[in-house]
């Protein structure tokens, strides 16, 4: 896709595909759901505003660092109430997400959620998507089709990723968070030096 | 507090959404997507987001065509109108199967090698930092190669093809052994044995087959436009072999060379301080996951001088 810089393409397939991990991780260090996005948000615009990106080996590793560092940035400057008391262990052990066992576990519990979302939508926004992005239609012939105006499939199509990207992001921190914290292996050893 | 930065980034989203909708209707360029996106990597990071969910949906494919289809009108549209026609009923994904999408994924980190069973009774082994995913349905066998290097052994099945995805084109591989890697935007294919059909994702002269013959073996590279087959030398045949062994094997290569082969094991990576010890060639058979012993081998034999400080890359220089 041209709208997507290279910077984009490798955030896309490097740092995104552990999206859940980071919000659960979030949301385990935050007493909110909303605190855990916002440090999920902030770690990504800080890879994204990183010049050595590139040079990131491990960037799903950064992103966790980041995180835990940005929390207890927070938790000891802005005293913002609900981050949680952060224990030394939870400092030092970042998880560690490198799929093994769960990989196939997670990639399926990764495509249920989208479908999830996918079903919550409204009906018509729902069938404007699939016919796009499934079907390969195109956006007038998909105004031809349901008697819409362009404007009116642009819309929905907005409306749609908009929906789809929040929710989503939700159920990520909710379902897979209590799930993955209790398999996350926390190698004490393995540090991230950044 | 909390509710204020909360609005701020599902406003992001939103106008992340907008955007994106308003380029896939034309009503928007690259350039001015550019002009807001480069003002904040938050924005970057919500529009990478959204992106992500539309590819997404992308992936989740449709199912195949009913029986009657008539000849005259397009799948497509014909899925289109039956989708349609749907939704007011059962809704989009009552009628979509929901296992259709799912899909398995296996990823090596830096310096693993893994062997897996394929339902199928096919077989690979896993190059190190490799990710795949497969979905095997009742018409086709497919394995997606996103990075990495993979060693196919593929099973017959004359019902259903085994399809070979990567970014530069789609290869079915009859039964035989194969080894695919991904390298500089190239897939690089040797057909150690069996036969491979290559259709590129563009380009004019876009369909090749590449059968081996028992004394011949074919090495076959495409950038997704153009293609090249060629016999592979025995000693890349050896190469793609050693691997799988947890070894590397140099014939005469350049240092430089060999170090970015040998680095493709490394987490703390070998780098080369000057261009003369770049020039220096090297052969021999090391092993990849033993790196200290490739550096004994280079101090002994080539007098390379090598820095490591226990923590940052690891330099070699000239003697």
């Amino acid at each position: 896709m041209s709208w997507l810089r290279e910077i984009d393409i490798w955030f896309a397939e490097s740092v995104l595909p552990f999206a859940s991990h980071y919000r659960a991780y979030a949301r385990r260090l935050t007493e909110n759901s909303s605190d855990a996005e916002d440090l999920v948000q902030e770690a990504y615009a800080k890879v994204l505003g990183s010049p050595d990106w590139r040079r990131l080996e491990s960037p799903e590793r950064f992103v966790l660092t980041t995180i835990r560092n940005l929390a207890f940035d927070r938790f000891r400057k802005e005293k913002v109430v609900g981050i949680r008391q952060i224990g030394s262990l939870e400092l030092n052990a970042v998880p560690d997400p490198t799929p093994d066992v769960f990989a196939q576990e997670g990639a399926r519990q990764e495509l249920e959620l989208v479908l999830k979302a996918f079903e919550g939508l409204p009906e018509q926004i729902r069938t404007v998507l699939a016919l796009r992005r499934m079907h390969g239609l195109s956006p007038g012939q998909i105004a031809t089709k349901l008697n819409l105006s362009v404007s009116t499939v642009e819309k929905h199509m907005a409306k749609g990723l908009r929906l789809l990207t929040a929710r989503v992001a939700v159920s990520q921190s909710r379902t897979n968070g209590l799930r993955q914290s209790i398999l996350w292996r926390q190698r004490a050893g393995k540090k991230e030096s950044r | 507090m909390a509710p204020t930065r909360r609005q701020e980034r599902e406003s992001l989203i939103a106008e992340a959404a907008d955007w994106l909708a308003r380029l896939d209707v034309g009503r928007a360029s690259t350039a001015e997507l550019d002009a807001w996106r480069g003002a904040d990597p938050r924005r970057a990071a919500a529009f990478a987001e959204v992106a992500a969910t539309w590819n997404r949906l992308a992936e989740l494919p449709a199912p195949a065509a009913a029986p009657q289809v008539k000849a005259s009108v397009s799948r497509r549209a014909f899925l289109g109108s039956v989708l349609a026609a749907s939704v007011a009923g059962v809704g989009v994904l009552g009628w979509l199967e929901r296992d259709y999408f799912l899909r398995s994924r296996i990823v090596t980190a830096i310096g693993e090698r893994r062997t897996l069973s394929l339902p199928d009774g096919s077989s690979m082994d896993l190059n190190t930092d490799t990710e795949v995913y497969w979905k095997f349905d009742d018409e086709v066998r497919k394995l997606w190669l996103r990075r990495g290097e993979a060693a196919l052994s593929i099973a017959a099945d004359l019902v259903r093809p085994f399809v070979l995805v990567t970014a530069q084109g789609l290869t079915t591989l009859a039964a035989g052994q194969f080894n695919a890697r991904l390298r500089a935007g190239e897939l690089e294919l040797f057909v150690l044995s069996g036969k491979a059909l290559l259709k590129t994702v563009s380009g004019k002269n876009n369909e090749v087959t590449v059968a081996s013959a028992s004394d011949a073996r074919r090495k076959l590279t495409t950038d997704g436009r153009q293609f090249d087959v060629a016999p592979a030398r025995e000693e890349a045949v050896q190469t793609v072999q050693a691997w799988r062994r947890g070894e590397i094997i140099f014939n005469g290569q350049p240092l430089s060379e060999a170090v970015e082969e040998y680095n493709r094991y490394l987490a703390r990576k070998f780098v080369i301080g000057d261009p003369k010890a770049a020039n220096l060639r090297l052969g021999g058979r090391f092993l990849t996951g033993d790196p200290q012993r490739f550096l004994g081998a280079l101090r002994s034999t080539f007098g390379i001088k090598v820095t490591d400080d226990g923590s940052s890359p690891i330099i070699l220089n000239s003697p």
